[in-house]
This record gives structure tokens, C-alpha cells and sequence, in this order.
């Protein structure tokens, strides 16, 4: 059967994200050990706050490894949501010089801004298809999803990158390769647009 | 490209749902829930969720009381939170990083600080170093003196401070806030359209996103104020709250004038849509 893991390390949204997956009345959990990923299918890694504190409190609970184990050997679905997605670059420049996942080849980089476009990029913005993606459709009217941060995943490989989003230039707004998914918007905060795309991720 | 957020706001005191005339009378709307679900359904871009009860109307300092109030408020927060699908701001009464965590572990995704960081600049650090500064929100109350002198209040604009708005918003973004919301106590309740010269003093030193509300009457005045100035997103209060479909018919009003905002739609998340 399908369930789904929240991954609680004690960082992050994860009230927004059970709330979310609770309402469109899909089976999941919150997972932290290894042995708590048994019965699960998909996992769901939440995240908001600096790459460095997130990534240490990866570690401190061993998640680093048992998500290689349970992603990239077992294959799991994997969806990262905002600083949950950028964990899947090889590296980041926020605050230092931190190694992520390496799940998806590239690099965490800052914004660029100006007058108009302040930082954090704090808005609904589109996202736009650059690849068809199993988990996002564009839809009339609902293409919009509430972005909040300053620092964005750069790709190796331009194949890795479904959709872009523009707040001045363009930058990732979905990721994905093989069963691994990352979006750089918050899904659990974007009303019917979000939900849609939950809910296809579930339906994986 | 830039999408200026429609923002609701919600003052909450002693259980109920208020508005607010200059910050000094208070006339009870309702319900919360009833309120912030439809302001979901109509496609709000986020929400502020501020806590006006204050704790020496009910009782003479007693901590049993404050403490009653302030559960009610975080019950109100994990509530609502439950059920609206969209950014989520509150505030009020917040002094310390306990407080941030509460709300925040409720369901919040922001917090909006207003009285403290006047007290306090070093709080602004603390906060956005433990928290991340995307959800440290500075709320910012001022009040014209004279013509285009404005000082900042704090205390549910009791207590005036020395400084004016320009050289408050630039401490604020030297201490690392994530936003400012920009609020004018002249205009709170009146209808008669926001502070435009405030705004645009404000959007000269602010390097965070900015929010304005006080003042809004008609949706002329949302879009007076997004054509001229770079904000990132208008508040307002009463006139949410006057009219069915209010949020979805305000953004209809501005997208029809090829302003920058979020294409409008109604909507309703049930367990078997989505």
C-alpha cells in the first residue's frame, strides 16, 4: 500500500506538510529513523531555514545515509520542498560552503536582485514547463505557487530542470530525475495548484 | 516578474474576529473560522493574523488570564492552520524566541514583530538567525506629526518612539528582517485610501519586500499604490470583510488592468479534488 514519510528532523514545515496531506485525506507518517521508512513508499522531505542547520541535522539524525538507502537504492519517490529540494545539489553557497545530497547534480547559488524585485523572492509566481513532468501540468489558471527564498538550485544538466519560474531571471521551480522530485515552492501553502500536485506525487 | 500579493488581514481579540477604526475602536465580526476559510476559498495570497486582545482589559495583571488568552490565541493558529492552504502571518504580543517557536510549531509560517524590536534591535538578530530571517516580519506602526514628518508607535500606537519611519525601516534591514509590514495609523479604518507619501519614502530605503495597508476603501486604491510604487504586497482589513468574493473580486479589479497579480480564480480544496 501506499503511504507516504514526512521526514522530521526537526527543522521545517512539517505541520503545513501533514495538515496538507491529512485534508486531501492521504495515507502518510513522520519518519526519522531508519526502520521507521519500512513501510513506506514515498517520502516527502520538508524544509525551510539555512542550508548549513538543515544539513547538520540531516547528519545528527544519520538521514544522509538512510536517504541514499531508501532513495537511491530502494528507489523510493523522493519530493523535496523548498530548502528540502536544495539538499539534492552537490553543494551550497548559502551562509558558506556546505555538501549536499548529490542526488541531482548542480549548485545552491544566491538571487540576484534589484529595487523591484527585492530578496527573499516572497510570491506567487508561475511555473513553467520545460520538460513534460510526471507530477505538474500546467493548468489554465493554476499555474501559480507561493515561493518563499533567496538562494536557488542551479542544474548540471539542463534535462534535470521540469520547470522554470521568472522573478527578474529565470530560475528552477521543479527538479526531478529518475524517482527523485524537488520543488523550490511550497506545495502545502499553494491552495489548488499545490494540492494537485501533491496529490500526483502520491498517485506515483 | 513581479506578482503583488493580496493580503488579507484578521485582527483576532478575545476570541473574536474585530475590525479597527484608527486603532482605537473595535467592532466584533464573528466567528475566525467562518472568516478565514472563506478568505481561502477566494484565493487570498496569504494571511495576517494579528492578536489585539489586550490582557489589562480583562484582568489586573493576572498571569492566569494573560495565559488564558494567549493559549486561545495558539489554538486559534493551529485551527486555522489546519485549514487554510496558504502563506500564514500572525503576531501580536510576541517578545521572545519561545513565543516564535510556539507560533511557528502551531502552523504559522510567519511572524509578524512589532513592539518588541522597538525595545529591543538585537531581538531582530536572535530571531532571524534561530528562525531564518523569511519569517521574521517587522510590523511597523506609524503616525504623521507634521506634513511628511512621520514617527513610529508601538503599544497598539500608545507610546510614540523618536525615530521616523526611513531611519527605522534601515535599522531593520541592517538587523536582517525577512519583510516589513507598513501600517499608518491615521489611515487604519478610514477608508480613504493609504499613505501614499509614507510608501514612498518607505520604498526608498527598504531593501526587504514591502507590505502597505491602512486606509484602503475602494480597490482603486490597491492599484493607485501598485502602479506607482515597487511594493511587494497590499494589506487590508475591513474591506475584506464587507463583501462575498471580496479577495477574488479585488485581484479580478487589478488583473483587469494589467497589473501584476495573481491571475484570479475561486477555488475550494476537498479531500477528493486536488
Amino acid at each position: 500500500m501506499k503511504k507516504i514519510g514526512v521526514v522530521d528532523y526537526n527543522l521545517g514545515n512539517i505541520t503545513s506538510v501533514c495538515n496538507s496531506l491529512k485534508h486531501l485525506n492521504i495515507n502518510h507518517k513522520q519518519v526519522r529513523h531508519t526502520n521507521d521508512f519500512d513501510d513506506v513508499s514515498h517520502i516527502i522531505l520538508p524544509g525551510v531555514g539555512s542550508f548549513g542547520v538543515g544539513i547538520e541535522k540531516l547528519g545528527k539524525y544519520d538521514l544522509i545515509r538512510t536517504l541514499e538507502n531508501e532513495v537511491l537504492r530502494k528507489g523510493k519517490f523522493f519530493l523535496g520542498i523548498c530548502l528540502g529540494m536544495q539538499f539534492l545539489a552537490t553543494t551550497s553557497s548559502e551562509f558558506g560552503h556546505f555538501y549536499g545530497l548529490n542526488f541531482i547534480p548542480g549548485k545552491v547559488c544566491s538571487m540576484a536582485t534589484s529595487n523591484s524585485l527585492p530578496l527573499p523572492h516572497i510570491q506567487w509566481s508561475q511555473a513553467t514547463i520545460e520538460h513534460p513532468c510526471p507530477i505538474y501540468e500546467e493548468q489554465d489558471n493554476n499555474g501559480y505557487f507561493y515561493f518563499l527564498h533567496s538562494y536557488h538550485f542551479q542544474t548540471d544538466a539542463k534535462c534535470s530542470t521540469y520547470a522554470i519560474t521568472n522573478y527578474g531571471q529565470n530560475y528552477s521551480a521543479i527538479i526531478g530525475k529518475d524517482n527523485i522530485y524537488g520543488v523550490q515552492f511550497h506545495p502545502e501553502k499553494s491552495q489548488l495548484a499545490g494540492a494537485k500536485l501533491i496529490r500526483k506525487f502520491s498517485n506515483l | 516578474m513581479r506578482n503583488v500579493r493580496i493580503i488579507p488581514v484578521v485582527l483576532y481579540k478575545n476570541a473574536r474576529v474585530v475590525q479597527s477604526k484608527k486603532f482605537k475602536r473595535h467592532q466584533v465580526l464573528g466567528d475566525h473560522s467562518t472568516i478565514v476559510n472563506r478568505l481561502s476559498n477566494w484565493c487570498s495570497d496569504e494571511l495576517i493574523y494579528l492578536d489585539i486582545s489586550r490582557t489589562r482589559d480583562i484582568g489586573l495583571q493576572r498571569t492566569d488570564l494573560k495565559n488564558a488568552v494567549e493559549n486561545d490565541f495558539l489554538s486559534a493558529i493551529d485551527h486555522l492552520s489546519k485549514q487554510c492552504f496558504m502563506p500564514l502571518s500572525v503576531g501580536g504580543g510576541i517578545c521572545n524566541l519561545e513565543h516564535i517557536y510556539l507560533r511557528l510549531s502551531k502552523g504559522a509560517d510567519k511572524v509578524c514583530i512589532n513592539s518588541e524590536f522597538l525595545r529591543n534591535r538585537s531581538f531582530i538578530k536572535e530571531a532571524s538567525k534561530e528562525f531564518g530571517s523569511q519569517c521574521i516580519v517587522a510590523s511597523i506602526d506609524c503616525a504623521k506629526v507634521n506634513d511628511n514628518t512621520w514617527k513610529i508607535y508601538s503599544e497598539f500606537g500608545k507610546t510614540q518612539h523618536d525615530i521616523s519611519p526611513t531611519e527605522y525601516i534601515k535599522d531593520l534591514c541592517e538587523h536582517g528582517v525577512g519583510e516589513i509590514l507598513l501600517n499608518s495609523i491615521d489611515r487604519d479604518g478610514s477608508g480613504q485610501g493609504m499613505d501614499l507619501n509614507l510608501i514612498e519614502e518607505a520604498c526608498k530605503v527598504s531593501i526587504v519586500p514591502l507590505v502597505v495597508q491602512g486606509g484602503v476603501g475602494t480597490w482603486e486604491h490597491f492599484s493607485e499604490v501598485i502602479k506607482r510604487f515597487p511594493v511587494s504586497g497590499v494589506a487590508a482589513a475591513n474591506i475584506f470583510q464587507y463583501s462575498e468574493n471580496s479577495v477574488y473580486n479585488a485581484r479580478k479589479f487589478l488583473f483587469d488592468q494589467n497589473l501584476p497579480v495573481r491571475m484570479p480564480y475561486l477555488n475550494e480544496i476537498t479531500n477528493s479534488g486536488g
